[in-house]
């Protein structure tokens, strides 16, 4: 990762990182755990087929609500993203996950050791750089 | 490095395109899911009885909008000297008239008025006028249909027996009031009118159906994607200044 802002600057981005982790994290569970309250709504409705005619079973709200929260989701992995200064690669990993189920969850834990990783690193070359 | 960037600015530009075009495919799918809705409480209505008039509607008093299209029920009879023509009225894409009668209703229960109110009643349309099938059915008629706003002043003069609008302010000068502030679209008809009159079929509420909430969220948030396509380039640009002016300045780049 290329650190090549002054140590103050850099000291900014990192704390900044770690709320943006923090963040990412909590959308992450919620959006996973709303994906699956979706996906069983889905199934209820139209592989069961509960009502007849396709109607919701558990409500209309389910898509709505999940629709908002994976924007919400959407906005903490551009952040992280972007502070982070990881590749297109993983951008697209994290923007699958909510909509993907249980990957958010597989794919928060690894985003998180890596990021820990890279900051905890980061730290300890900020504080030697002169 | 700038070929890159416009590659993804083709790519980005493509999927806020996509996103939006699905954006306005949910803005279509609201309204015609309201619309469906829509027919659907219509023929639910239509599978119960209809409202009698007198419960709706007085006559010289106000029509409020949200009466257009409801099913009444009334009872009275045509004075078929004040039956009129309407020019230029299209059904099914066909040019036609449609037959405009006044009703003389029937007092209700509570009916006091010293002479009965008259109802604007558009009896059916047809392609061109001819005597036989015009005349109303003589004595009481029980009526079922859907109540419509009066419409504005017509333009043309009403001594000829053929106008342009169904305007009960202008109506009333010609019939004698009190009058109904809107009219009738005719359904069913007992006893029976004359056969070649073609039912019209019932008004629409103005404003049409409205739009399905579901369909509306989902239109807002793949514009919302859209966005992000556009916020992620903005992002890549960003990046790339930076670092065109990084190494263009005397700080060399301390790791890969």
């Amino acid at each position: 990762m290329p650190t090549d802002l002054s140590p103050a600057a850099e000291e900014s981005r990192i704390l900044k990182a770690w709320a943006a982790l923090g963040r990412y994290r909590v959308m992450a569970y919620v959006t996973g755990a709303w994906l699956l309250l979706l996906t069983l709504e889905v199934i209820l409705q139209w592989v069961i087929d509960v009502n007849g005619d396709h109607r919701p079973v558990i409500g209309e709200w389910v898509p709505i609500v999940h629709g908002w929260v994976y924007i919400a989701y959407l906005v903490t992995v551009f952040l992280l993203w972007t502070t982070m200064r990881w590749g297109l690669g993983r951008l697209v990993a994290m923007v699958l996950a909510g909509v993907v189920p249980f990957m958010s969850f597989v794919l928060e834990r690894r985003v998180h050791r890596d990021a820990v990783a890279e900051l905890g690193d980061q730290v300890s070359r900020t504080t030697l750089a002169p | 490095m700038r070929p890159r960037l416009l590659v993804a600015l083709l790519l980005l530009l493509a999927a806020a395109g996509v996103c939006g075009r699905l954006g306005v495919w949910q803005l279509d799918r609201a309204h015609s899911r309201s619309q469906a809705a829509l027919e659907q409480r219509r023929a639910a209505e239509a599978s119960t009885a209809p409202a009698s008039l007198d419960d709706v509607l007085a006559p010289q008093t106000r029509f409020d909008g949200d009466l257009v299209g409801r099913r009444v029920a009334v009872r009275g009879v045509y004075s078929a000297a004040g039956q009129f023509l309407v020019s230029g009225r299209s059904v099914g894409g066909r040019n036609g008239y449609l037959v405009l009668t006044p009703l003389r209703v029937s007092a209700g229960a509570g009916g006091t008025q010293p002479l009965p109110a008259v109802l604007p009643v558009v009896r059916g349309w047809l392609a061109s006028p001819d005597g036989a099938r015009l005349v109303p059915p003589p004595g009481e008629v029980t009526l079922t249909g859907y109540l419509q706003a009066s419409e504005a002043a017509g333009t043309t003069d009403l001594a000829a027996g053929t106008t342009d609008a169904i305007s009960s302010g202008e109506l009333a000068n010609i019939w004698g009031g009190p009058i109904y502030a809107g009219y009738l679209v005719a359904a069913t008809s007992q006893p029976a009118q004359a056969d070649g009159l073609t039912w019209l079929p019932p008004p629409a509420a103005p404003g049409g159906a409205g739009l399905n909430l579901q369909n509306l969220a989902y239109a807002v948030q793949w514009w919302i994607f859209g966005g992000f396509a556009l916020a992620l380039w903005s992002r890549l640009v960003r990046d790339e200044a930076a670092l065109a002016e990084e190494s263009s300045g005397p700080r060399a780049r301390r790791d890969p």
